[in-house]
């Protein structure tokens, strides 16, 4: 008993001890990062001006205004006006608040889903981790937006089928991730100790093996959230998302496409805040993939 | 060297299967009766039946499963209830114009993506070589619809220079391949960045460059050579995005490729052109990774006698 407490003891501190200062240093990395500062900052902003939409919107973002069609950047119209005279500075910044928990929905999908289903695969082992992978293995097999096409296909075009289908086609990737993490560390001596005195399978799973399997997850999530955003977008774009009157990025470039030979205003700036989101989240994901990776620690 | 190949290829049937099969699921998923969904709820009763009995959706599961198997083993997807016409014979119409953008992409992409990979990792830590990698990370974050569509709106539009939809000639097939191999470029271009980073900080580089050898003669004698095995396996890994980009580019060009024939099957609810188009596709993935797999075999003899 009193050895099964001390192996718990020393299981947890090793742990707990380990997390918190990997979790510093990963923090005093990025802060030293120039460029995870400078992607903070992009989604930082483009996340602040989602929030406060309606705070800053010079007009409703679906008010038209017939008297001002397919006009050009103004200091009445910031971004200038769509084919039916409504202010696209509103309905940029209103679109993000589509598009970006749009992302996050995807992530969060494909994260949910895909980490349990490595984590159990490289525990279980054997019948459990071939038939998730060679799952996996199935979905690897389509192109992803060819994947998530014909998931909105079942399920019929809206923004909720478009962000389940998207995130669905990223599944395999975390649970890949997941399980050969899962592998590694199931080897460790924290977990045999944990398995040694008593713990059960779940204790193990949750208390030893998920804690030290989130570092690879969080960047992978981040790096896929630019991703998520792009296809969630494109879906909408080939109006397989987001239906009327709700608009975000890829519906408004959509309309922007249609209207492309009356005003170039109406395509340009949705594309700009994509890419100034996506932009920041790849810089941010590639500085926290620099600062966890392990072989930049010895260097 | 034989052993590997057979291998790979017995490796690949049960993905092929287990493909099939997700294809053949994917129309019982569908909410609610998928006859009745094709045709968007305006079907005459009878009108639904009779759909039902074409798709065989009133015959036991097991023997539809069979039935799909067999049939979609000898390629055969049914009939378009758009157009009425054979899925297979739809898709072979429209692939030639799917692999004409593809290649022509993943060409420039190769070309370009190479040297500005090789270039931004030799001069890793001057201010060209951090503005390419920049760019390469600006370039990963553009959508390509978007891309496409502004290229459409300068050159198009504004100069004149260049179609913006349709087929007919070369210049048509500019703006879709260039916006491509764009995208594919700035993915290259990371991916053989780190991988020349890799190499570069081997020790047989080191010793290279102890022994006296210039600069130029250890990236080109020793880096590049081994630097660019893994780029057959980069190939591989683009595929995807190539295939994926030319889905949603051939919609922005008015291509008439497997792309405008998937989206506009997906708005018609057309589910045997679905099934027959994710199938195609994956099936060409499979078939490329294969490829790329037993390529890489050759190039690198540590593969197969692992």
């Amino acid at each position: 008993m009193a050895i099964a407490d001390v192996a718990h003891q020393i299981a947890d501190e090793t742990l707990s001890g380990r997390r918190g200062s990997f979790a510093r240093q990963i923090l005093q990395r990025l802060r030293r990062d120039s460029s995870a500062l400078v992607g903070l900052s992009l989604v930082g902003l483009m996340v602040l001006l989602a929030l406060v939409a309606p705070l800053i919107a010079r007009y409703q973002p679906n008010a038209f205004d017939l008297t001002a069609l397919n006009q050009g950047p103004s200091p009445r119209h910031w971004f200038g006006t769509d084919y039916l005279g409504r202010d696209m500075w509103s309905r940029v910044i209103y679109g993000g608040r589509t598009s970006l928990p749009a992302g996050l929905g995807v992530v969060a999908i494909a994260l949910g889903v895909g980490a349990p289903l490595g984590l159990v695969a490289g525990y279980a082992g054997r019948l459990a981790d071939d038939i998730i992978m060679r799952l996996m293995d199935c979905l690897l097999a389509f192109p992803g937006i060819l994947l998530a096409i014909g998931i909105v296909a079942i399920l019929g075009p809206s923004l909720t089928s478009s962000v389940i289908a998207v995130g669905v086609a990223l599944i395999p990737g975390f649970a890949r991730i997941a399980r050969g993490s899962t592998l590694q560390t199931r080897e460790m001596d924290y977990v045999e100790a944990g398995r040694a005195q008593g713990g059960g399978t779940w204790h193990v799973l949750g208390r030893h093996i998920l804690p030290n399997i989130v570092d690879p997850l969080i960047v992978y999530a981040t790096l896929n959230l630019g991703l998520a955003i792009l296809a969630t977008a494109a879906l909408s774009f080939l109006g397989l998302g987001t239906q009327l009157p709700t608009s975000d990025w890829g519906t408004l470039l959509s309309n922007g496409y249609e209207h492309m030979f009356q005003s170039w205003g109406e395509v340009t700036f949705p594309g700009i805040a994509i890419i100034i989101t996506v932009l920041g989240v790849n810089l941010l994901g590639d500085a926290l993939g620099n600062a966890v990776d392990a072989r930049q620690w010895s260097r | 060297m034989t052993t590997y190949i057979i291998r790979r290829i017995l490796i690949s049937i049960p993905v092929l299967w287990g493909v099939l099969t997700l294809v053949f699921i994917s129309i019982h998923l569908v909410p609610g009766d998928p006859a009745e969904v094709m045709l968007m709820g305006r079907g005459h009763p009878a009108d639904v039946a009779a759909l039902r009995h074409q798709l065989g959706l009133d015959k036991p599961l097991l023997v539809q499963y069979w039935s799909f198997a067999t049939h979609a083993a000898r390629l055969d997807f049914g009939t378009s209830i758009i157009s009425h016409q054979p899925v297979m014979q739809e898709i072979w119409d429209r692939f030639p114009y799917t692999a004409e953008l593809a290649v022509s992409a993943m060409f420039l992409a190769t070309i370009f993506g190479v040297i500005t990979g090789v270039y931004s990792a030799t001069h890793n830590r001057r201010l060209s070589g951090t503005l390419v990698t920049g760019f390469a990370v600006l370039g990963i974050s553009v959508p390509d619809f978007w891309l496409g569509t502004m290229l459409a709106v300068i050159f198009g539009v504004g100069l004149r220079w260049l179609p913006v939809a349709g087929t007919g000639g070369v210049a048509n097939l500019v703006l879709p391949a260039v916006t491509l191999a764009t995208v594919i470029t700035a993915t290259l271009t990371r991916l053989v960045r780190s991988s020349m980073v890799d190499v570069l900080g081997r020790e047989y580089v080191r010793t290279a460059r102890a022994k006296g050898l210039r600069g130029q003669a250890v990236i080109y004698k020793h880096v590049m050579r081994n630097a660019l095995i893994p780029v057959v396996t980069i190939f591989g890994l683009t595929l995807g995005g190539l295939l994926g980009g030319a889905v949603i580019l051939e919609n922005v060009f008015a291509w008439p490729g497997l792309g405008t024939l998937a989206v506009s099957a997906v708005t018609n609810r057309d589910f045997p052109v679905v099934q027959g188009t994710t199938f195609f596709f994956a099936v060409i993935l499979i078939g490329a990774n294969l490829l790329v797999d037993i390529s890489y075999a050759f190039l690198d003899p540590r593969i197969h006698y692992s």
